[in-house]
Protein backbone atom coordinates (compact mmCIF):
# COMPACT_ATOMS: atom_id res chain seq x y z
CA UNK A 1 0.00 0.00 0.00
CA UNK A 2 3.13 2.20 1.35
CA UNK A 3 4.68 1.77 -2.20
CA UNK A 4 1.52 2.22 -4.41
CA UNK A 5 0.90 5.56 -2.96
CA UNK A 6 4.26 6.46 -3.42
CA UNK A 7 3.88 5.49 -7.23
CA UNK A 8 0.82 7.96 -7.41
CA UNK A 9 2.56 10.73 -5.81
CA UNK A 10 5.42 10.98 -8.25
CA UNK A 11 2.64 10.37 -10.56
CA UNK A 12 0.57 13.20 -9.69
CA UNK A 13 3.92 15.03 -9.22
CA UNK A 14 5.21 14.33 -12.62
CA UNK A 15 1.93 15.70 -14.16
CA UNK A 16 2.02 18.74 -12.25
CA UNK A 17 5.44 18.90 -13.77
CA UNK A 18 4.34 19.25 -17.22
CA UNK A 19 1.48 21.19 -16.95
CA UNK A 20 2.77 24.19 -14.93
CA UNK A 21 5.43 23.90 -18.02
CA UNK A 22 2.91 24.10 -20.58
CA UNK A 23 0.78 26.83 -18.64
CA UNK A 24 4.50 28.72 -18.74
CA UNK A 25 5.03 28.04 -22.19
CA UNK A 26 1.26 29.38 -23.19
CA UNK A 27 2.00 32.69 -21.38
CA UNK A 28 4.90 32.88 -22.64
CA UNK A 29 3.93 32.80 -26.16
CA UNK A 30 1.13 34.95 -25.32
CA UNK A 31 3.38 37.34 -23.95
CA UNK A 32 5.53 37.12 -27.57
CA UNK A 33 2.49 37.68 -29.25
CA UNK A 34 3.00 40.63 -31.66
CA UNK A 35 6.79 41.64 -31.53
CA UNK A 36 5.74 43.72 -35.01
CA UNK A 37 6.30 47.17 -35.65
CA UNK A 38 5.38 50.09 -32.67
CA UNK A 39 2.14 51.44 -34.26
CA UNK A 40 2.02 55.30 -34.03
CA UNK A 41 -1.41 56.10 -35.35
CA UNK A 42 -2.92 55.60 -32.50
CA UNK A 43 -5.40 58.26 -30.88
CA UNK A 44 -5.93 59.09 -27.18
CA UNK A 45 -8.25 56.66 -26.81
CA UNK A 46 -6.44 54.02 -28.21
CA UNK A 47 -3.78 54.65 -25.85
CA UNK A 48 -6.39 54.92 -22.75
CA UNK A 49 -7.66 51.69 -23.46
CA UNK A 50 -3.79 50.49 -23.56
CA UNK A 51 -2.89 51.75 -20.60
CA UNK A 52 -6.22 50.83 -18.47
CA UNK A 53 -8.72 49.35 -20.76
CA UNK A 54 -12.49 50.51 -20.94
CA UNK A 55 -12.20 52.27 -17.73
CA UNK A 56 -9.63 54.66 -18.56
CA UNK A 57 -10.85 55.57 -22.23
CA UNK A 58 -14.28 56.57 -20.64
CA UNK A 59 -13.04 58.44 -17.82
CA UNK A 60 -10.66 60.27 -20.68
CA UNK A 61 -13.88 60.73 -22.65
CA UNK A 62 -15.84 62.32 -19.63
CA UNK A 63 -12.89 64.30 -18.44
CA UNK A 64 -12.29 65.79 -21.80
CA UNK A 65 -16.09 66.45 -22.71
CA UNK A 66 -16.70 68.01 -19.09
CA UNK A 67 -13.21 70.10 -20.17
CA UNK A 68 -14.78 71.37 -23.06
CA UNK A 69 -18.04 72.21 -21.55
CA UNK A 70 -19.72 69.50 -23.86
CA UNK A 71 -20.99 67.90 -20.18
CA UNK A 72 -21.27 69.11 -16.83
CA UNK A 73 -20.19 67.50 -13.90
CA UNK A 74 -21.75 68.76 -10.46
CA UNK A 75 -20.73 68.02 -7.18
CA UNK A 76 -21.54 64.21 -5.85
CA UNK A 77 -20.07 63.08 -9.15
CA UNK A 78 -23.21 63.85 -11.44
CA UNK A 79 -22.59 64.32 -15.01
CA UNK A 80 -25.09 66.90 -16.79
CA UNK A 81 -26.51 67.15 -20.68
CA UNK A 82 -25.05 70.57 -21.54
CA UNK A 83 -27.74 72.10 -24.12
CA UNK A 84 -25.83 73.90 -26.66
CA UNK A 85 -22.50 70.97 -26.64
CA UNK A 86 -20.59 71.16 -29.48
CA UNK A 87 -21.03 67.93 -31.32
CA UNK A 88 -18.78 64.71 -30.19
CA UNK A 89 -15.98 64.04 -32.45
CA UNK A 90 -15.56 60.20 -31.79
CA UNK A 91 -17.49 57.44 -31.61
CA UNK A 92 -17.03 57.10 -27.76
CA UNK A 93 -17.69 60.51 -27.33
CA UNK A 94 -20.80 60.01 -28.86
CA UNK A 95 -21.59 56.99 -26.64
CA UNK A 96 -20.64 59.11 -23.33
CA UNK A 97 -23.29 61.69 -24.84
CA UNK A 98 -25.90 59.62 -25.88
CA UNK A 99 -26.02 57.87 -22.24
CA UNK A 100 -26.14 61.66 -20.26
CA UNK A 101 -28.66 62.96 -23.36
CA UNK A 102 -30.87 60.00 -22.01
CA UNK A 103 -30.41 60.22 -18.45
CA UNK A 104 -28.33 63.41 -17.43
CA UNK A 105 -27.31 63.37 -13.81
CA UNK A 106 -26.28 60.08 -14.04
CA UNK A 107 -23.37 59.36 -11.51
CA UNK A 108 -20.09 59.24 -13.13
CA UNK A 109 -19.45 55.60 -12.26
CA UNK A 110 -22.69 54.64 -13.79
CA UNK A 111 -21.86 56.47 -16.77
CA UNK A 112 -18.16 54.74 -16.98
CA UNK A 113 -19.84 51.31 -16.82
CA UNK A 114 -22.46 52.20 -19.44
CA UNK A 115 -19.60 53.64 -22.19
CA UNK A 116 -17.23 50.45 -20.81
CA UNK A 117 -20.12 48.52 -22.50
CA UNK A 118 -20.71 50.34 -25.63
CA UNK A 119 -20.55 49.58 -29.11
CA UNK A 120 -18.00 52.31 -29.49
CA UNK A 121 -15.36 50.70 -26.86
CA UNK A 122 -16.00 47.19 -28.51
CA UNK A 123 -15.18 49.19 -31.74
CA UNK A 124 -11.33 50.45 -29.64
CA UNK A 125 -10.87 46.86 -28.54
CA UNK A 126 -11.64 45.41 -31.90
CA UNK A 127 -8.97 47.36 -33.80
CA UNK A 128 -6.52 47.42 -31.05
CA UNK A 129 -6.68 43.69 -31.12
CA UNK A 130 -6.17 43.67 -34.97
CA UNK A 131 -3.79 45.71 -35.18
CA UNK A 132 -1.85 42.91 -32.35
CA UNK A 133 -1.57 45.54 -29.54
CA UNK A 134 -4.36 43.54 -27.40
CA UNK A 135 -3.80 40.07 -27.05
CA UNK A 136 -7.16 38.06 -28.69
CA UNK A 137 -9.32 36.94 -25.90
CA UNK A 138 -9.63 33.45 -27.54
CA UNK A 139 -6.02 33.15 -26.82
CA UNK A 140 -6.37 32.67 -23.15
CA UNK A 141 -9.01 29.94 -23.63
CA UNK A 142 -6.10 26.95 -23.75
CA UNK A 143 -4.34 28.34 -20.69
CA UNK A 144 -7.16 28.46 -18.87
CA UNK A 145 -8.09 24.85 -19.52
CA UNK A 146 -4.84 24.01 -18.32
CA UNK A 147 -5.14 25.89 -15.04
CA UNK A 148 -8.47 23.96 -14.46
CA UNK A 149 -6.23 20.96 -14.91
CA UNK A 150 -3.94 22.19 -12.72
CA UNK A 151 -6.12 22.77 -9.71
CA UNK A 152 -7.76 19.40 -9.82
CA UNK A 153 -3.84 18.40 -9.62
CA UNK A 154 -3.83 20.67 -6.65
CA UNK A 155 -6.58 18.59 -4.78
CA UNK A 156 -5.37 15.43 -5.66
CA UNK A 157 -2.24 16.17 -3.79
CA UNK A 158 -4.06 18.03 -0.61
CA UNK A 159 -5.99 14.85 -1.00
CA UNK A 160 -2.50 12.65 -0.77
CA UNK A 161 -1.05 14.50 1.95
CA UNK A 162 -4.38 13.68 4.37
CA UNK A 163 -4.07 10.30 3.42
CA UNK A 164 -0.47 9.62 4.09
CA UNK A 165 -0.44 11.42 7.12
CA UNK A 166 -2.95 9.11 8.30
CA UNK A 167 -1.11 6.25 6.97
CA UNK A 168 1.77 7.46 9.15
CA UNK A 169 -0.16 8.24 12.50
CA UNK A 170 -1.42 4.61 11.55
CA UNK A 171 2.49 3.56 11.97
CA UNK A 172 3.53 3.53 7.96
CA UNK A 173 7.52 3.09 7.34
CA UNK A 174 9.85 5.16 5.18
CA UNK A 175 7.63 5.02 1.58
CA UNK A 176 4.98 6.79 3.24
CA UNK A 177 7.02 9.74 4.50
CA UNK A 178 8.60 9.98 1.55
CA UNK A 179 4.91 10.00 -0.83
CA UNK A 180 4.14 12.64 2.11
CA UNK A 181 6.73 14.62 0.67
CA UNK A 182 6.66 14.39 -2.57
CA UNK A 183 2.03 15.34 -2.63
CA UNK A 184 3.44 18.25 0.07
CA UNK A 185 5.81 19.45 -3.18
CA UNK A 186 3.45 18.90 -5.34
CA UNK A 187 0.97 20.75 -3.55
CA UNK A 188 3.01 23.99 -3.33
CA UNK A 189 4.45 23.87 -6.49
CA UNK A 190 0.88 24.01 -7.85
CA UNK A 191 -0.08 26.81 -6.00
CA UNK A 192 2.77 28.80 -6.63
CA UNK A 193 2.25 28.42 -10.85
CA UNK A 194 -1.57 28.98 -10.04
CA UNK A 195 -1.00 32.63 -8.44
CA UNK A 196 1.67 33.33 -11.29
CA UNK A 197 -0.97 32.21 -13.65
CA UNK A 198 -3.60 34.54 -11.92
CA UNK A 199 -1.42 37.62 -12.51
CA UNK A 200 -0.32 36.85 -15.71
CA UNK A 201 -4.07 36.91 -17.14
CA UNK A 202 -4.41 40.26 -16.04
CA UNK A 203 -2.00 41.20 -18.86
CA UNK A 204 -3.77 41.85 -21.77
CA UNK A 205 -0.84 44.10 -23.99
CA UNK A 206 0.76 42.19 -26.81
CA UNK A 207 4.45 42.79 -26.99
CA UNK A 208 3.78 45.89 -29.37
CA UNK A 209 0.85 46.98 -27.86
CA UNK A 210 3.58 47.03 -24.06
CA UNK A 211 6.31 49.27 -26.19
CA UNK A 212 3.86 51.27 -28.14
CA UNK A 213 2.69 52.57 -24.67
CA UNK A 214 6.53 52.95 -23.19
CA UNK A 215 6.54 54.80 -26.32
CA UNK A 216 3.67 56.81 -26.05
CA UNK A 217 5.23 57.63 -22.38
CA UNK A 218 8.56 58.33 -23.59
CA UNK A 219 6.59 60.95 -25.86
CA UNK A 220 4.69 62.82 -23.41
CA UNK A 221 6.27 62.37 -19.54
CA UNK A 222 3.99 63.06 -17.44
CA UNK A 223 4.07 66.93 -16.41
CA UNK A 224 5.56 68.21 -19.17
CA UNK A 225 3.17 67.37 -22.11
CA UNK A 226 -0.51 68.56 -22.11
CA UNK A 227 -3.74 67.49 -24.01
CA UNK A 228 -5.86 64.61 -24.62
CA UNK A 229 -2.53 62.17 -24.76
CA UNK A 230 -1.26 62.77 -21.67
CA UNK A 231 -5.04 62.65 -20.31
CA UNK A 232 -5.37 59.28 -21.37
CA UNK A 233 -1.86 58.03 -20.09
CA UNK A 234 -1.62 59.34 -16.71
CA UNK A 235 -5.82 59.37 -16.24
CA UNK A 236 -7.32 62.06 -13.95
CA UNK A 237 -4.65 64.00 -12.85
CA UNK A 238 -3.71 65.42 -15.96
CA UNK A 239 -7.12 67.50 -15.79
CA UNK A 240 -6.75 70.93 -15.81
CA UNK A 241 -9.84 71.96 -13.60
CA UNK A 242 -9.14 71.64 -10.11
CA UNK A 243 -12.67 71.46 -8.73
CA UNK A 244 -13.52 69.24 -12.13
CA UNK A 245 -10.45 66.63 -10.94
CA UNK A 246 -10.97 66.99 -7.59
CA UNK A 247 -14.76 65.30 -7.97
CA UNK A 248 -13.35 62.71 -10.57
CA UNK A 249 -10.32 61.81 -8.36
CA UNK A 250 -13.24 61.43 -5.35
CA UNK A 251 -15.13 58.71 -7.40
CA UNK A 252 -11.54 57.05 -7.96
CA UNK A 253 -10.51 57.19 -4.44
CA UNK A 254 -13.74 55.54 -2.95
CA UNK A 255 -13.94 52.89 -6.06
CA UNK A 256 -10.99 52.71 -7.88
CA UNK A 257 -9.15 50.36 -5.39
CA UNK A 258 -11.55 48.09 -4.69
CA UNK A 259 -11.13 47.06 -8.76
CA UNK A 260 -9.43 44.22 -9.73
CA UNK A 261 -9.38 44.15 -13.40
CA UNK A 262 -7.59 42.81 -15.83
CA UNK A 263 -4.08 44.54 -16.19
CA UNK A 264 -3.78 46.60 -19.49
CA UNK A 265 -0.73 48.79 -19.13
CA UNK A 266 2.32 46.38 -18.99
CA UNK A 267 6.12 46.77 -17.46
CA UNK A 268 7.01 47.93 -21.16
CA UNK A 269 9.89 47.48 -22.76
CA UNK A 270 11.39 50.33 -23.75
CA UNK A 271 12.19 51.55 -26.70
CA UNK A 272 10.37 52.95 -29.94
CA UNK A 273 12.92 55.59 -29.64
CA UNK A 274 11.62 59.42 -29.58
CA UNK A 275 7.55 58.90 -30.59
CA UNK A 276 5.75 62.17 -30.05
CA UNK A 277 2.57 60.74 -29.59
CA UNK A 278 -0.26 63.71 -30.89
CA UNK A 279 1.00 65.63 -27.28
CA UNK A 280 -0.77 69.33 -27.14
CA UNK A 281 -1.86 69.92 -30.37
CA UNK A 282 -4.33 66.57 -31.06
CA UNK A 283 -6.92 69.04 -29.11
CA UNK A 284 -9.99 67.07 -27.82
CA UNK A 285 -11.07 65.53 -31.30
CA UNK A 286 -9.30 62.70 -32.82
CA UNK A 287 -5.61 62.83 -32.55
CA UNK A 288 -2.84 60.58 -33.25
CA UNK A 289 0.33 60.60 -33.53
CA UNK A 290 0.46 63.38 -36.19
CA UNK A 291 1.97 62.58 -39.48
CA UNK A 292 5.98 63.18 -39.55
CA UNK A 293 6.23 62.43 -35.81
CA UNK A 294 7.44 59.50 -35.74
CA UNK A 295 6.72 56.18 -34.43
CA UNK A 296 10.35 55.46 -35.71
CA UNK A 297 13.69 54.85 -34.18
CA UNK A 298 14.88 51.63 -32.71
CA UNK A 299 13.38 49.11 -30.98
CA UNK A 300 10.30 48.11 -31.85
CA UNK A 301 11.57 46.55 -35.12
CA UNK A 302 9.79 47.17 -38.43
CA UNK A 303 10.48 50.61 -37.62
CA UNK A 304 9.54 53.45 -38.64
CA UNK A 305 7.66 55.80 -40.29
CA UNK B 1 -31.42 97.04 1.18
CA UNK B 2 -27.51 96.49 1.03
CA UNK B 3 -26.43 96.36 -2.62
CA UNK B 4 -26.27 92.49 -4.04
CA UNK B 5 -24.70 92.99 -7.71
CA UNK B 6 -25.67 90.67 -10.05
CA UNK B 7 -26.13 86.93 -9.07
CA UNK B 8 -28.06 83.70 -10.51
CA UNK B 9 -29.86 81.03 -8.99
CA UNK B 10 -27.79 78.55 -7.44
CA UNK B 11 -28.88 74.93 -8.37
CA UNK B 12 -27.12 71.53 -7.65
CA UNK B 13 -26.50 70.54 -11.43
CA UNK B 14 -24.68 74.17 -11.98
CA UNK B 15 -22.85 74.07 -8.18
CA UNK B 16 -19.29 73.70 -9.85
CA UNK B 17 -20.30 75.96 -12.79
CA UNK B 18 -21.25 78.56 -10.47
CA UNK B 19 -18.55 78.36 -8.08
CA UNK B 20 -15.97 79.28 -11.22
CA UNK B 21 -17.98 81.38 -12.64
CA UNK B 22 -16.47 85.02 -12.67
CA UNK B 23 -18.65 88.12 -11.35
CA UNK B 24 -21.20 86.16 -9.47
CA UNK B 25 -22.18 88.55 -6.33
CA UNK B 26 -25.22 86.78 -4.62
CA UNK B 27 -26.91 83.51 -5.23
CA UNK B 28 -30.67 82.65 -4.41
CA UNK B 29 -31.68 79.11 -3.77
CA UNK B 30 -34.70 77.19 -4.00
CA UNK B 31 -35.62 76.57 -0.34
CA UNK B 32 -37.33 73.39 -0.68
CA UNK B 33 -34.68 71.90 -2.20
CA UNK B 34 -32.60 72.45 1.02
CA UNK B 35 -31.57 70.94 4.29
CA UNK B 36 -30.87 73.79 6.06
CA UNK B 37 -29.01 71.51 9.18
CA UNK B 38 -26.77 69.55 5.73
CA UNK B 39 -25.91 72.71 3.27
CA UNK B 40 -24.47 71.45 0.11
CA UNK B 41 -20.99 71.54 -0.04
CA UNK B 42 -21.26 73.80 -2.74
CA UNK B 43 -23.15 76.62 -0.59
CA UNK B 44 -20.78 76.15 2.36
CA UNK B 45 -18.13 76.99 -0.17
CA UNK B 46 -20.02 79.88 -1.54
CA UNK B 47 -20.83 81.34 1.81
CA UNK B 48 -17.33 80.87 3.43
CA UNK B 49 -16.05 83.32 0.19
CA UNK B 50 -18.62 86.32 1.15
CA UNK B 51 -21.46 85.85 -0.92
CA UNK B 52 -25.08 86.68 0.05
CA UNK B 53 -27.51 83.51 -0.11
CA UNK B 54 -31.26 84.36 -0.40
CA UNK B 55 -33.78 81.53 0.31
CA UNK B 56 -36.45 81.74 -2.04
CA UNK B 57 -39.69 80.21 -1.28
CA UNK B 58 -42.09 78.18 -3.99
CA UNK B 59 -44.77 76.66 -1.96
CA UNK B 60 -45.69 79.24 1.00
CA UNK B 61 -48.39 80.06 -0.62
CA UNK B 62 -49.18 84.06 0.84
CA UNK B 63 -51.69 84.28 -1.94
CA UNK B 64 -53.98 81.71 -0.42
CA UNK B 65 -57.13 82.19 2.09
CA UNK B 66 -55.78 79.78 4.26
CA UNK B 67 -52.44 81.03 6.81
CA UNK B 68 -49.38 80.04 5.76
CA UNK B 69 -47.75 77.07 7.15
CA UNK B 70 -46.36 77.08 10.38
CA UNK B 71 -43.97 73.81 9.31
CA UNK B 72 -43.09 75.94 6.10
CA UNK B 73 -42.38 79.36 7.55
CA UNK B 74 -40.10 77.43 10.05
CA UNK B 75 -38.02 75.83 7.47
CA UNK B 76 -37.37 79.14 5.55
CA UNK B 77 -36.69 80.61 8.97
CA UNK B 78 -34.16 78.21 9.23
CA UNK B 79 -32.39 78.41 5.42
CA UNK B 80 -32.25 81.98 6.15
CA UNK B 81 -30.60 81.16 9.56
CA UNK B 82 -28.52 78.68 8.04
CA UNK B 83 -27.23 80.51 5.16
CA UNK B 84 -26.78 83.73 7.24
CA UNK B 85 -29.03 85.62 4.71
CA UNK B 86 -30.23 89.31 4.53
CA UNK B 87 -33.45 88.26 3.13
CA UNK B 88 -35.95 85.86 2.32
CA UNK B 89 -37.93 85.86 -0.91
CA UNK B 90 -41.53 83.95 -1.77
CA UNK B 91 -44.57 84.55 -4.61
CA UNK B 92 -47.40 86.39 -4.15
CA UNK B 93 -48.87 83.46 -5.41
CA UNK B 94 -51.89 81.10 -4.94
CA UNK B 95 -50.57 77.41 -4.43
CA UNK B 96 -52.89 75.23 -2.74
CA UNK B 97 -56.72 75.24 -1.52
CA UNK B 98 -58.72 72.52 0.54
CA UNK B 99 -55.66 70.65 0.98
CA UNK B 100 -55.83 70.21 -3.14
CA UNK B 101 -52.45 71.02 -5.04
CA UNK B 102 -52.30 73.84 -7.00
CA UNK B 103 -48.95 72.52 -8.95
CA UNK B 104 -48.36 76.11 -9.98
CA UNK B 105 -47.77 79.36 -8.86
CA UNK B 106 -51.29 81.00 -9.89
CA UNK B 107 -51.84 84.69 -9.97
CA UNK B 108 -53.82 85.84 -6.87
CA UNK B 109 -57.61 87.34 -7.10
CA UNK B 110 -56.91 90.79 -6.98
CA UNK B 111 -59.96 92.38 -5.07
CA UNK B 112 -60.14 94.07 -1.52
CA UNK B 113 -60.97 91.44 -0.18
CA UNK B 114 -58.03 89.06 -0.96
CA UNK B 115 -56.14 91.69 -0.10
CA UNK B 116 -57.54 91.64 3.46
CA UNK B 117 -56.75 88.37 3.72
CA UNK B 118 -53.05 88.02 1.62
CA UNK B 119 -52.00 91.36 3.90
CA UNK B 120 -52.49 89.51 7.03
CA UNK B 121 -50.80 86.04 5.90
CA UNK B 122 -47.87 88.22 5.04
CA UNK B 123 -47.76 89.82 8.20
CA UNK B 124 -47.67 86.49 10.06
CA UNK B 125 -45.28 85.55 7.65
CA UNK B 126 -42.97 88.25 8.70
CA UNK B 127 -43.31 87.34 12.72
CA UNK B 128 -42.17 84.01 11.98
CA UNK B 129 -38.98 84.66 10.20
CA UNK B 130 -35.76 86.37 11.45
CA UNK B 131 -35.24 88.66 8.16
CA UNK B 132 -36.78 90.72 5.85
CA UNK B 133 -39.38 89.26 3.45
CA UNK B 134 -39.34 89.77 -0.73
CA UNK B 135 -42.65 88.93 -2.52
CA UNK B 136 -42.28 88.34 -6.31
CA UNK B 137 -44.96 89.22 -8.86
CA UNK B 138 -45.99 85.54 -10.56
CA UNK B 139 -46.45 85.09 -14.49
CA UNK B 140 -49.84 84.05 -15.37
CA UNK B 141 -51.43 82.74 -17.86
CA UNK B 142 -54.96 83.81 -17.22
CA UNK B 143 -56.77 86.17 -14.41
CA UNK B 144 -59.50 86.53 -12.56
CA UNK B 145 -62.29 87.78 -13.83
CA UNK B 146 -63.29 90.13 -10.83
CA UNK B 147 -60.02 91.63 -10.65
CA UNK B 148 -60.36 95.20 -9.08
CA UNK B 149 -56.76 96.27 -8.81
CA UNK B 150 -54.03 95.72 -11.45
CA UNK B 151 -51.39 93.52 -10.12
CA UNK B 152 -48.81 96.70 -9.66
CA UNK B 153 -51.70 98.40 -7.50
CA UNK B 154 -51.98 94.82 -5.61
CA UNK B 155 -48.24 95.39 -4.78
CA UNK B 156 -48.31 98.71 -4.01
CA UNK B 157 -50.82 98.50 -1.20
CA UNK B 158 -49.69 95.16 0.07
CA UNK B 159 -46.56 97.03 0.22
CA UNK B 160 -47.75 99.80 2.08
CA UNK B 161 -49.92 97.72 4.66
CA UNK B 162 -47.15 95.21 5.23
CA UNK B 163 -44.00 97.22 4.51
CA UNK B 164 -42.68 93.34 2.36
CA UNK B 165 -40.27 93.98 0.05
CA UNK B 166 -40.33 93.07 -3.89
CA UNK B 167 -38.70 90.99 -5.74
CA UNK B 168 -39.95 92.18 -9.30
CA UNK B 169 -39.54 89.64 -11.63
CA UNK B 170 -39.01 91.43 -15.07
CA UNK B 171 -39.93 88.14 -17.36
CA UNK B 172 -42.91 87.52 -15.52
CA UNK B 173 -43.96 91.40 -16.11
CA UNK B 174 -43.21 90.59 -20.03
CA UNK B 175 -45.20 87.14 -19.39
CA UNK B 176 -48.17 89.31 -18.38
CA UNK B 177 -47.86 91.54 -21.24
CA UNK B 178 -48.14 89.17 -23.82
CA UNK B 179 -50.15 86.77 -21.69
CA UNK B 180 -52.77 89.13 -20.23
CA UNK B 181 -51.96 92.62 -21.95
CA UNK B 182 -50.66 94.19 -19.29
CA UNK B 183 -48.00 96.74 -20.46
CA UNK B 184 -44.60 95.66 -18.44
CA UNK B 185 -43.23 99.55 -18.09
CA UNK B 186 -46.89 101.06 -17.13
CA UNK B 187 -46.75 98.08 -14.15
CA UNK B 188 -43.15 99.55 -13.07
CA UNK B 189 -44.62 103.16 -13.18
CA UNK B 190 -47.25 102.08 -10.74
CA UNK B 191 -44.79 100.03 -8.52
CA UNK B 192 -43.48 101.21 -5.15
CA UNK B 193 -39.74 100.32 -6.16
CA UNK B 194 -38.27 102.25 -3.28
CA UNK B 195 -39.66 98.83 -1.38
CA UNK B 196 -36.99 96.78 -4.39
CA UNK B 197 -35.64 94.02 -2.69
CA UNK B 198 -34.12 92.47 -5.94
CA UNK B 199 -34.83 91.84 -9.38
CA UNK B 200 -35.23 88.29 -11.70
CA UNK B 201 -34.64 87.46 -15.03
CA UNK B 202 -35.19 84.96 -17.01
CA UNK B 203 -35.79 83.47 -20.46
CA UNK B 204 -38.65 81.32 -21.92
CA UNK B 205 -40.58 80.89 -24.97
CA UNK B 206 -43.58 82.12 -27.18
CA UNK B 207 -46.01 78.80 -28.28
CA UNK B 208 -49.32 79.86 -30.03
CA UNK B 209 -49.47 83.43 -28.52
CA UNK B 210 -48.35 81.88 -24.88
CA UNK B 211 -45.44 83.42 -23.66
CA UNK B 212 -44.20 80.58 -21.55
CA UNK B 213 -42.15 81.18 -18.49
CA UNK B 214 -40.04 78.41 -18.70
CA UNK B 215 -36.20 78.96 -17.38
CA UNK B 216 -34.64 77.71 -19.58
CA UNK B 217 -33.37 79.61 -22.47
CA UNK B 218 -31.80 83.08 -23.08
CA UNK B 219 -33.55 85.83 -22.23
CA UNK B 220 -35.07 87.76 -25.01
CA UNK B 221 -34.15 91.12 -25.73
CA UNK B 222 -37.78 92.48 -25.02
CA UNK B 223 -37.27 91.23 -20.94
CA UNK B 224 -33.80 92.74 -20.99
CA UNK B 225 -35.99 96.08 -22.46
CA UNK B 226 -37.73 95.96 -19.31
CA UNK B 227 -35.01 95.34 -17.07
CA UNK B 228 -33.33 98.68 -18.41
CA UNK B 229 -36.54 100.21 -17.95
CA UNK B 230 -36.35 99.27 -14.20
CA UNK B 231 -32.87 100.61 -14.05
CA UNK B 232 -33.75 103.90 -15.73
CA UNK B 233 -36.54 104.33 -12.58
CA UNK B 234 -34.23 103.30 -9.37
CA UNK B 235 -30.90 101.08 -8.99
CA UNK B 236 -32.08 97.62 -8.20
CA UNK B 237 -30.42 96.16 -5.32
CA UNK B 238 -30.10 93.11 -7.38
CA UNK B 239 -30.28 91.43 -10.44
CA UNK B 240 -30.60 87.60 -10.63
CA UNK B 241 -30.17 85.35 -13.99
CA UNK B 242 -33.05 82.20 -13.16
CA UNK B 243 -32.11 79.03 -15.26
CA UNK B 244 -33.93 75.95 -14.17
CA UNK B 245 -33.01 72.38 -16.39
CA UNK B 246 -31.91 72.77 -19.81
CA UNK B 247 -28.67 73.94 -18.55
CA UNK B 248 -26.57 75.50 -21.67
CA UNK B 249 -22.62 75.59 -21.35
CA UNK B 250 -20.85 77.79 -18.86
CA UNK B 251 -20.13 80.17 -21.24
CA UNK B 252 -23.72 80.90 -22.23
CA UNK B 253 -24.39 81.66 -18.94
CA UNK B 254 -21.84 83.77 -18.09
CA UNK B 255 -22.80 85.84 -21.14
CA UNK B 256 -26.27 85.82 -20.13
CA UNK B 257 -25.03 87.64 -17.05
CA UNK B 258 -22.98 89.78 -19.12
CA UNK B 259 -26.39 90.77 -20.94
CA UNK B 260 -28.06 91.37 -17.75
CA UNK B 261 -25.12 93.68 -16.52
CA UNK B 262 -25.13 95.47 -20.31
CA UNK B 263 -29.03 95.92 -20.06
CA UNK B 264 -28.14 97.98 -16.45
CA UNK B 265 -25.57 100.05 -17.51
CA UNK B 266 -27.47 101.11 -20.60
CA UNK B 267 -29.85 102.47 -18.26
CA UNK B 268 -27.38 104.54 -16.42
CA UNK B 269 -26.41 106.30 -20.04
CA UNK B 270 -29.90 106.59 -20.62
CA UNK B 271 -30.67 108.59 -17.04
Amino acid sequence: MDLFLLIVSMAVAAFTAVTVSAIQRRHAAIRDFATGPCIRDLNHYDLAYLVGGPQRVAETAIALLAESQTIRVSRGGRVHRVTDGVVAREPIEEAVLGVVADRSGLPLLSLRAEVSRSLAMSSIKENLTARQLLVPQDSFNQVRTLAVRLRALLVAAVAGVTAEALTILAGAGFPAWLALLVFGGTGIGALVALRNHKRAMRATLTASGAETLDAARQANVQGTAQGPVPLALYGIAEVRDADLRAELAKRERRYGMRRRGPSYAGGGAAGCGSVTYGGSSCGSGSSGCGGSSGCGGGGCGGGGG
Amino acid sequence: MAGLGVGIGWRSELDLSIERMPGVEFLEVVAENIKPAHLPESLRVLRARGLPVIPHGVSLGVGGAEPPSPARLAHLAACAQALDSPLVSEHLAFVRGGGMEAGHLLPVPRTRESLRIVTENVRRAQDALPVPLALENVAAIFGWPDDELTEAQYLAELVERTGVGLLIDVANLYNNQVNLGLPAVAALDELPLEHLAYVHVAGGYEAHGVWHDTHTTSAPQAVLDVLTELCSRTTPPGVLLEWDDEYPSDSVLENELSRIRAAMALARELR
